[in-house]
């Protein structure tokens, strides 16, 4: 497996949990221009965990940051669709409150 | 009687097998012959030496026995099971369970419990007293169950649970937040032993004492016990055993399954991160096998919905002209948070929801207010009631086995905002 290809398994539950794994991905890109995140494997994902994962990357690096930076694999339609509403709303929130609360999160 | 026969008698209690209840009997007579030091000395030791579930039953059978014909020894025993008394903490709970009582310590801080309004009366029990029963404990009976813990507020730090006819987990979890919230003392009385057996097996009395203990009791009762919700929550553990339990019943579908784990997972970090509470809130969980359905209730201490909003980050929703009922409303909507730099505001629109297209029945109870959800021919249904207050926050789900619960249909209904769509973040 490729340093930059994540494959996340089973229960994608906990805040705390992300923001692990946020803090890996955040790691990876210090030294890799993209990571592929791909999903097939996970069971579940909560809202919880999609918002405090990928929508703080969202809010951190912008929408285009985050498309060239964070590459999808493998999510079933309805992870696809969860994942782009807590992405989208980070966005629109970062809109409004300005930058520094994705810094102070991460 | 020779200190030799002590030593039998211990060694019986210690067995690896559940004693007869005449051979009990045999035995507690037999040790009340015995002098008052070697008496004492036995039943010490063998609190000490508590290895299994056997033995601890043998042993609260044992001492139930002895307490009956011998009061004087149930005060030694009430005695030692005091703060800084002889017992330790596990042999505490067996001689709790033996007296019928159970002795907490009182908490170091304590989160304030309102005091009844005018006009709330003793609704049970009498002075000291919180009387428990079916009509109080079910999940349609939660104001009714928050007017008699306010009312028992009132008349003391101390207070007896009378526990009578059978209970429902629903109010349990509710009452063992309660009392680990107001510190003091309580004891547990339950009236008979049916209902003292099924508090033994949900965790009612290591849940008074806020004491953790394993999920999943030692039979198959098809319940998840009274459990503390904590930072680091036992989501999956918690969200396993629940799966375990369906799985005897039905066969959920993987969509069914992963919506049982969205709804617990989001559900207990709604508690972890909102409720801000110094003492510990519960989850607990039933199956009712008659009726095919699965209750869960969620409870905590913190600082309720209002002030969640009222002391977070979004000025729009800082209206202290609301009521309770207002907030929970404005909590059930998809994308509404109180901290927009924290949370999502998902979990309570998922419950309800999910709740709403499975059959099933939610309700949300917060300061002075329960909104009650269900769907009655495809038209959303929320009934408001107001009853004394309750601190913090309590969530209950009476969720339908025999529908599913369409997490897709829940996902696919939150809005994506003006100008995105699915395609933006994927390729």
């Amino acid at each position: 497996m490729s340093d930059t290809l994540l494959q996340p398994k089973g229960l994608l539950i906990t805040r705390q949990a992300a923001k692990q794994y946020r803090n890996h991905i955040v790691n990876l890109l210090e030294r890799a221009p993209f990571v592929i995140v791909d999903l097939s494997g996970i069971e579940l994902i909560t809202p919880s965990y999609a918002d405090e994962c990928f929508g703080i990357l969202g809010q951190m690096y912008g929408k285009e940051g985050f498309r060239q930076r964070i590459k999808f694999r493998g999510a079933s339609k309805d992870v696809k669709h969860l994942i782009s509403v807590v992405l989208a709303n980070r966005l629109e929130r970062n809109t409004s409150a300005g930058p520094s609360e994705a810094t102070e999160a991460v | 009687m020779p200190h030799g026969d002590a030593e039998a008698i211990r060694s019986l209690i210690a067995e690896p097998y559940e004693l007869d209840p005449a051979s009990i009997e045999t035995l507690a007579v037999f040790a009340l012959q015995l002098t008052a030091k070697t008496r004492e000395r036995l039943i010490f030791s063998a609190l000490d030496e508590l290895r299994s579930s056997t033995n601890r039953l043998n042993l609260t059978r044992f001492l139930q026995s002895m307490t009956e014909r011998d009061h004087g020894f149930a005060r030694t025993l009430r005695h030692a099971t005091k703060p800084g008394g002889r017992c330790a903490a596990a042999a505490r709970v067996v001689v709790s369970n033996a007296l019928g009582t159970v002795v907490t310590s009182p908490a170091p801080q304590t989160s304030p419990i309102p005091e009844p309004r005018h006009g709330d009366r003793l609704p049970l029990g009498t002075e000291g007293e919180l009387l428990l029963d079916p009509s109080t404990t079910s999940f349609y009976a939660l104001p009714k169950l928050f007017h008699a813990l306010s009312a028992a507020a009132h008349q003391g730090r101390d207070i007896t649970i009378r526990i009578r006819d059978f209970v429902y987990a629903s109010g349990l979890a509710i009452v063992a937040t309660w009392v680990n919230a107001r510190g003091g003392s309580s004891n547990a009385r339950p009236e008979d032993g049916y209902t003292s057996a099924y508090l033994k097996r949900i965790g009612f009395y290591e849940a008074l004492e806020g004491t953790d203990q394993p999920i999943a009791g030692d039979r198959e009762d098809w319940s998840v016990r009274l459990t503390i919700i904590r930072p680091d929550a036992r989501v999956q553990d918690v969200t396993a055993r629940i799966l375990e339990i369906l799985d005897t019943f039905v066969h959920p579908s993987e969509e069914d399954r992963a919506s049982f784990g969205i709804l617990l997972g989001e559900l207990i970090e709604n508690v972890n991160r909102h409720a801000g509470a110094r003492t510990p809130g519960f989850i607990v969980a039933q199956v009712y096998p008659k009726q095919y359905k699965l209750g869960i209730t969620i409870a905590d201490p913190g600082m309720g919905i209002k002030r969640s909003f009222i002391d977070g980050e979004v000025t729009e929703y800082k209206d202290w002209r609301k009521s309770d009922a207002d907030f929970i409303s404005l909590a059930l909507k998809p994308l509404v948070t109180s901290k927009r730099s924290q949370h999502s505001g998902y979990g309570l629109y998922i419950l309800a929801e999910l709740i709403r297209r499975n059959g099933g029945t939610f309700s949300v109870s917060s300061g002075t207010h329960t909104v009650v959800g269900y769907r009655v021919r495809g038209h959303t249904v929320e009934k408001t009631t107001e009853h004394a207050a309750w601190p913090g926050t309590v969530v209950t789900m009476i969720i339908s086995l025999q529908n599913k619960l369409p997490l897709g249909e829940v996902y696919n209904s939150l809005p994506l905002p003006a100008g995105y769509t699915d395609e933006d973040f994927f390729e």
